[in-house]
């Protein structure tokens, strides 16, 4: 029946080293998430948080309740938000990478986070007109920024397929088409805005887990968080999307439908991340790519993996903004841009030298 | 009417015909292959056949039901497709690429069924080894070789099991080694004997005249002959449809005549290609 032999192995690869290696990645993310609760303008100690920590839950007196206020009120939504932001940026980056069936893929780069700030700095210059200047900006803008987000990828998806192929070259250049409309559409909303909304936008635009108050993140957190527990979903589709179009649709995917799925999802987290963090470039690139090198190309462990990894990194990235040079605060996005942008080169680089047909 | 059947298929392209009233029918346990010169429309022919493109005019059924009416994920565990060209940039493991065949069988929940057919499948294309090498460091023969392990799982049955399926494979011997080459048809025709029905694109004509049970020759969008390879493959049909002259040659063993090429044709008819006119 077969020319050679059948060599004896055991049938069964499975994916075991991966699976393990997400508690060492949850244990990264953990230690971000104690290190950022504890230090600050007024350090605290591990002790303080997890004996806090367990009083709130059993709701037991407080024995240090400024401690505590700190933990939960002051530094909580901040933690809160790494991981959210972190998490979807990675996922979306991921997701977004097997879509385009592209390592390079990703949100800043290919201009879903340019159109999703030109969404929520319109809603800031526009907000006055519509008055919704308050906390009902809060609730509108991670919507705003996810609609902004969604016709910007879908832009580009259409612009950059080629014969049913995203070659590297044209996905490049329509995210960077996308990226110059959406920066346009910024700079002339910035043009028709009073100082009030001016102050708003440049604050927003600064890109920092700083301003987190439990009501401001809350809408976006839950916009994340939906995206987040939808895409668990998605892992076996998008393995079938990297074997191929053509492929995945002879063994049985409706392709376009799941494609608008997915992008619907991405577009909802990554909007909803830009709209309370602003601008947070390259975490969708770094995170997929390094944790691809050590689990594989599955998303069945991907996905988790890239979320734990993304919320492991902002949170790491804010401590280090929060206390490099204190006392004050660098913007999250200068942080994770000068560690990503030289990594985007090196991969882009590293892609024309093995004649990689990206 | 358990069959894949092509019903008057015509399909135009920006313009240009590229297939003209194609009739054609797959039984399960035939093995049929079709050859034509580069362009006439075979890897069309396959695009419809496995419901991936609508014909123009004209309609293709499996089993009986119009296929552009059949949804993908019931057509996924009828026929399985292997394109002609893979594009698979991911590194997957190679076990990990042939079992996404097994995903339209999915909510089966049948491990044991879907561990036989990998293994099978892995064993009869000759990939065992590889297994859990990254599929992006083989080569392109290994690529190809994965690419049909993952089509047979998908296709793989219990044995006994009598639902029909349908193989179609655009040039599955491709980048192939000569060995590996009647391996792949030799297992279509093993595939065809357990009930499938198999269609395959290749360019040799002797591999078709040893392992078709029916041979349908394309030219220029049209079914130039069709019909058993002891009597289709004659030298007047080739000399007319490729410009190529050939001697016609029994062979004792297999049974089947062979054809062993002399030359390239005088371009003395109109429908003889040449290189340098294209």
């Amino acid at each position: 029946m077969t020319l050679a032999a059948p060599i004896a192995e055991p049938s069964r690869i499975n994916a075991l080293p991966g699976v393990l290696f997400l508690p060492v990645l949850a244990c990264i993310a953990l230690a971000g998430a104690a290190t950022g609760l504890t230090t600050g303008s007024a350090d605290l100690s591990f002790g303080t948080l997890a004996s806090e920590l367990w009083g709130a839950m059993t709701g037991a007196q407080s024995a240090d309740p400024v401690a505590r206020t700190i933990f939960l009120d002051v530094r909580g939504p901040r933690v809160a938000l790494g991981i959210a932001v972190g998490a979807s940026l990675a996922v979306a980056g991921a997701v977004l990478q097997a879509l385009f069936r592209n390592p390079l893929a990703e949100p800043s780069i290919i201009g879903v986070s340019a159109g999703a700030g030109a969404a929520a700095v319109g809603t800031i210059a526009l907000g006055g007109v519509v008055s919704f200047i308050g906390v009902g900006l809060l609730y509108i803008m991670p919507v705003t920024a996810f609609l902004g987000g969604l016709v910007a990828t879908l832009a580009v998806m259409a612009i950059a397929r080629v014969g049913g192929q995203t070659p590297v070259l044209t996905m490049l250049l329509a995210g960077i088409a996308v990226t110059a409309i959406g920066g346009a559409f910024m700079g002339l909303m910035m043009f028709i805005s009073n100082d009030e909304q001016l102050r708003a936008i440049n604050f927003w635009m600064l890109g920092s887990l700083g301003s987190a108050t439990w009501a401001a993140i809350v809408p976006a957190l839950v916009l994340m968080g939906l995206m987040l527990a939808a895409i668990p979903m998605l892992t076996r589709n998008l393995n079938l999307i990297l074997l191929g179009e053509r492929e995945a649709a002879s063994l049985g995917l409706s392709v376009d439908r799941f494609k608008n799925i997915a992008v619907i999802l991405v577009a909802a987290g990554v909007g909803a991340a830009v709209a309370v963090s602003g601008m947070i470039g390259f975490v969708g690139i770094v995170v997929p790519h390094l944790l691809r090198l050590v689990v594989g190309p599955d998303h069945r462990i991907l996905l988790p993996a890239s979320a734990i990894g993304g919320a492991a990194l902002l949170l790491w990235a804010d401590v280090a903004a929060r206390n490099l040079a204190p006392p004050a605060e660098l913007p999250i996005g200068i942080l994770t841009a000068l560690l990503g942008a030289p990594f985007f080169l090196w991969l882009l680089r590293r892609a024309g030298r093995d004649g990689a047909a990206w | 009417m358990v069959a894949l059947v092509a019903e008057q298929l015509s399909v135009s392209l920006s313009g240009r015909r590229v297939l003209a009233e194609i009739s054609l029918r797959i039984t399960p346990g035939d093995v049929t292959v079709i050859v034509g010169p580069n362009g006439a429309g075979k890897s069309t022919l396959l695009r419809i056949l496995s419901g991936e493109m609508a014909a123009g005019e004209g309609r293709a059924t499996i089993n009986g039901a119009d296929i552009r009416h059949v949804s993908a994920a019931d057509l996924a565990r009828q026929r399985s497709l292997m394109p002609q060209h893979a594009s698979l940039t991911f590194p997957f493991k190679v076990r990990d690429v042939v079992a996404m065949g097994r995903e339209p069988f999915r909510e089966d929940a049948d491990h044991d069924a879907d561990e036989a057919a990998i293994t099978w499948s892995m064993g009869a294309t000759d990939v065992t080894a590889l297994a859990s090498r990254p599929y992006t460091r083989l080569s392109g023969g290994e690529q190809q070789r994965v690419q049909l392990a993952r089509v047979l799982a998908q296709s793989w049955r219990h044995a006994g099991t009598a639902t029909p399926r349908y193989l179609l494979l655009d040039e599955p011997t491709a980048s192939l080694d000569l060995a590996h080459q009647h391996a792949t048809l030799h297992l279509a025709r093993e595939l065809a004997q357990q009930g499938a029905g198999v269609v395959a694109v290749v360019h040799d004509l002797n591999l078709a005249a040893l392992y078709a049970d029916c041979v349908a020759v394309l030219s220029n969008g049209r079914l130039a002959a069709l019909g058993a390879p002891d009597d289709v493959l004659m030298p007047e049909m080739i000399q007319d449809v490729f410009g190529l002259q050939v001697r016609r040659i029994f062979d004792a063993d297999s049974g089947r005549h062979l054809v062993l090429p002399t030359g390239h044709a005088h371009a003395n008819t109109a429908q003889t290609p040449s290189i340098a006119a294209q």
